[in-house]
């Protein structure tokens, strides 16, 4: 096999007082693919990040490259020596096209050193084709939903011709058919011999894939296993340190949902995103909404919310009976509406703000002392709270949440939203990004909440979330409800099938 | 769970050290420049030269009060200097004829009126606040003229002048008015959910307005605030002259944005500290007084001033660029 493309000793890292990376290490050979877990927080992106050269080590044994000293300066010096990353936040220019993106920095230079608009976007067309990524390469990349911008992250970093990739969560907020596509991506670049560290929280996935799978956890390799000697449950065991308590697939919570209808929403229709939308809601039902790309879920969330530009051309939403006009955040947040938002970084967080701020922002006003003035004990105890109770992995609720890993963010802003104690909690793809024990946390909370009456909307491509936690499931289509499947019906491949084909299985 | 703790206390506390280093550094600055001029020029030192620098920054600093906030929402108010000369114009005209408290409340509507004005435009129109206030200038300059007919006011009354010649404890009396302003913009943006909400809306619109925050709302409030602050900084400078002439502050807006940016506030919006912008401005205020001490020609001070302005934005960008790749 030759000397290997990338050897990692016990790299160390630490911002301030905290320990990110305490002693990792890993060997990739090439043409391997190894799959690095482990729980949120236990130092994954961090070590991707010094490979990146986006940090430098405070120190390590050795790092290196094909037999060669590694330390990158910064990421041109890695991309220079064919390292080529995808960090798990999009990090796209939202104001330019899906070509201009796709070719910033690494202009495919014409003959003359020139380029046309025109020449640059066929170039990308070609290849978002060649994947099969249905896009328009000359549209903002703005307009994209999640998964796409995703996408067109994955297609950017192929235009580098990486020898090794590094791939920080490249499936999370996608759906199947696109993780189908990207796995197989990565079996086909393994193929020519390009080297591949994978991160992500889907085992499934790492095993498909991987050749061996390290584990971190508090920022030490725990074990370095190959995948035909190990299985999922001996790797989640390393990664948490204990045994998951195994929960059956379907812990059904027997009928909790009532007859009370909480959300009611009749043809429901914004110009060019949703069609006749028509359903209710129920206390204590947890309601499913899945579907493709483009089948008008994320916009469905923020139509039911207010949001600014997605107001309905037509239908009505109510609220315990209610037709709510002119409706916005504020009301609905009034009115005990919650969003969880899929894009985490544009729509969630506050990088600046600290855990607590984050979490008391919906509330703030509320949050005053006798003087009328901002209480600091209230936001204070809220968010040690919130950190405790999710198990946000952070020295306090006072550090500011960009220093947080994305699965801890996440946790945050579900803490947000269960902070303003909602009526209808409606989450966009929630467990986005968070490790599998927490996974479990997160249904228990929303099983939780249902059962004090609290009527959920899970949005999510996921069809374990859907499978395992709801009562019911509502499959969309190019915006329009296409199936809606409950009791034993709700099965992930009848699902499937529907959101495919757009007709509900017979 | 012990070992957090620990950590927690360290970290907040290096946490506050790396948060202050930026005042820590304005003052060392300050201080610096304060040493230099009174090695250079012997009168700067003295007690007439630093009562008038407070008497005249007075101005400048009450307005900054109200540019920080705008600023730190993410928007611009460049009709400041124009709004400042129109409430003084009325303020003087009016004030034989009416008296000084009907006078001061009519006075401070100026301001918040001119700021409503502009913040709906903004906010209902989507037009840039920068280009909004521009319009809102001229008008209020124009205004200005109108009202003083291009003539000097003066006869205003005696007891409305302590509010600018007071002195007590031998510190003008505008300068602790500016300063009492800066506090309690210091409470507004720091000590309640107004002030919050503010930082949420610069730092990122989409965030807060999916937070429940009317985003709207308060762009118009910040606006209103910051014609208020113009207004006040009017009325107390007329206390202070005793006469307006309604070319009065021409440019005071961008030595007032130099300053905000010079006390770190962040152009595009959501962070900064309103009591670094006090440095900002004394800044700002001590270059033009040694300028003048020195008796450097009166048409390169200005080249002299944007260098440094220029020169402060920079070290900023650079100093972000480096923690940003750390
Ligand atoms: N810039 C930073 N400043 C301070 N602490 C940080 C910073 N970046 C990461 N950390 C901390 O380092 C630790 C490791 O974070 P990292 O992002 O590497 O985790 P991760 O394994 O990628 O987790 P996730 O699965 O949630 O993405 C966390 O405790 C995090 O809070
Ligand atoms: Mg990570």
């Amino acid at each position: 096999m030759g000397e290997p493309a990338l050897v990692c000793k016990d790299v160390k890292k630490t911002f301030g007082s905290i320990k990110a990376l305490r002693s990792a290490s890993f060997t990739l050979e090439k043409g391997q693919v190894v799959g690095l877990v482990g729980e949120n927080g236990a130092g994954k992106s961090t070590l991707l990040k010094i490979l990146a050269g986006v940090y430098q080590a405070d120190s390590a044994e050795s790092i290196k490259l094909l037999g060669k000293d590694y330390s990158p300066h910064n990421a041109i010096d890695a991309l220079q020596r064919g390292i080529v990353t995808i960090h798990q936040d999009i990090n796209l220019v939202e104001g330019m096209t899906v070509a201009e993106n796709i070719f910033l920095n690494n202009e495919p230079t014409g003959r003359l050193g020139v380029l046309t608009a025109g020449s640059l976007n066929a170039k990308a067309q070609e290849l978002l084709d060649h994947y099969g990524i249905e896009v328009d390469a000359s549209q903002q990349v703005s307009r994209l939903p999640n998964d796409l911008k995703k996408m067109v992250q994955i297609i950017k970093a192929m235009t580098w011709k990486p020898t090794i990739l590094l791939m920080d969560e490249p499936t999370s907020s996608l759906t199947a058919t696109e993780v189908d596509v990207v796995l197989r991506l990565i079996a086909e670049l393994s193929r020519r011999g390009v080297a591949i560290v994978f991160v992500s929280h889907y085992l499934s996935e790492v095993f498909r894939i991987c050749d061996t799978i390290t584990i971190l956890r508090d920022g030490q390799t725990i074990a370095n296993l190959q995948k035909e000697s190990t299985s999922i449950t001996e790797v989640v065991q390393h990664m948490l340190g204990r045994k998951l308590v195994e929960v059956d697939a379907r812990s059904k919570r027997g009928a909790v949902a009532s007859n009370d209808v909480l959300l009611s929403v009749r043809e429901l229709s914004v110009s060019g995103m949703l069609h006749d939308v028509s359903f209710d809601l129920h206390r204590g039902e947890i309601l499913g909404f899945t579907g493709l790309t483009g089948s008008g879920l994320t916009e469905l969330a923020k139509t039911l919310f207010g949001v600014e530009g997605y107001q309905p051309s037509k239908g009505t939403i109510a609220i315990r009976g209610d037709v709510k006009s002119r409706w916005n955040p504020g009301k609905a947040i009034q009115e005990g509406v919650a969003l969880l938002t899929g894009d985490r970084l544009r729509e969630g967080i506050l990088p600046d703000f600290t855990i607590a701020e984050n979490v008391g922002l919906p509330i703030i006003g509320k949050l005053r002392n006798a003087l009328g003035l901002l209480s600091r004990s209230k936001i204070d105890a809220m968010g040690t709270r919130c950190v405790r109770e999710l198990n946000v992995k952070a020295p306090s609720a006072h550090v500011p949440i960009r220093t947080l890993s994305g699965g801890n963010q996440q946790k945050v802003l579900i803490a947000k939203w269960l902070e303003t104690r909602p009526q209808i909690f409606i989450l966009d793809d929630p467990t986005v990004g968070i490790d599998v024990g927490s996974k479990d946390e997160i249904r228990k909370i929303i099983e939780r909440i249902a059962s004090e009456g609290v009527g959920v909307i899970i949005i999510s491509t996921e069809m374990p979330d859907i499978e395992k936690l709801c009562d019911r499931a509502i499959v969309m289509f190019r915006g329009s409800i296409v199936g809606e499947f409950a009791g034993a019906q709700l099965e992930h491949n009848r699902i499937l099938e529907t959101s495919v084909s757009g007709r509900k299985a017979a | 769970m012990s070992t957090y703790t620990l950590e927690a206390g360290r970290s907040n506390l290096q946490e506050s050290i790396r948060r202050s280093y930026g005042l820590i550094q304005s003052v060392a600055v300050l201080l610096v420049l304060v040493v230099v001029m009174s090695i250079v020029s012997p009168r700067f030192a003295s007690v007439i030269n630093i009562q008038n620098l407070m008497a005249q920054m007075s101005a400048a600093l009450i307005v900054a009060a109200g540019m920080t906030i705008v600023m730190i929402n993410g928007e611009f108010d460049i009709s400041v200097g124009a709004v400042l000369a129109l409430t003084a114009s009325i303020a003087g005209k009016l004030m034989p004829e009416i008296g000084i408290t009907a006078t001061f409340a009519l006075a401070l509507v100026v301001g918040p009126l001119f700021g409503r004005f502009a913040g709906v435009v903004v906010t209902r129109f989507g037009i840039p606040s920068f280009i909004t206030t521009l319009g809102t200038m001229m008008i209020a300059r124009s205004l200005a003229f109108v009202t003083t007919q291009g003539q000097v006011v003066s006869n205003v009354p005696e007891a409305f002048r302590i509010l600018g010649l007071g002195r007590p404890l031998g510190i003008p009396m505008p300068f602790i008015i500016a300063i009492l302003t800066i506090l309690a913009g210091y409470v507004l943006l720091n000590h309640t959910a107004f002030g919050k909400k503010v930082y949420a809306i610069g730092a990122n619109r989409n965030v807060a307005a999916l937070s429940g925050i009317n985003v709207d709302r308060i762009k118009i409030i910040c606006l209103m605030i910051c014609g208020l602050c113009a207004s006040f900084a009017g009325m107390v400078l007329l206390a202070r002259i005793g006469s307006i002439q309604a070319d009065t502050a021409r440019g005071l807006e961008f030595e007032v944005i130099a300053g905000v940016v010079i006390g770190g506030v962040s152009l595009s919006g959501g962070q900064g500290n309103i009591l670094r912008v006090i440095i900002g401005v004394v800044v700002i205020a001590l270059i033009r007084n040694f300028l003048n001490l020195a008796r450097i020609d009166i048409f390169w001070q200005d080249f002299a001033t944007g260098s440094i302005i220029l020169a402060a934005v920079l070290l900023d960008a650079l100093q972000k660029r480096i923690a940003g790749s750390r």
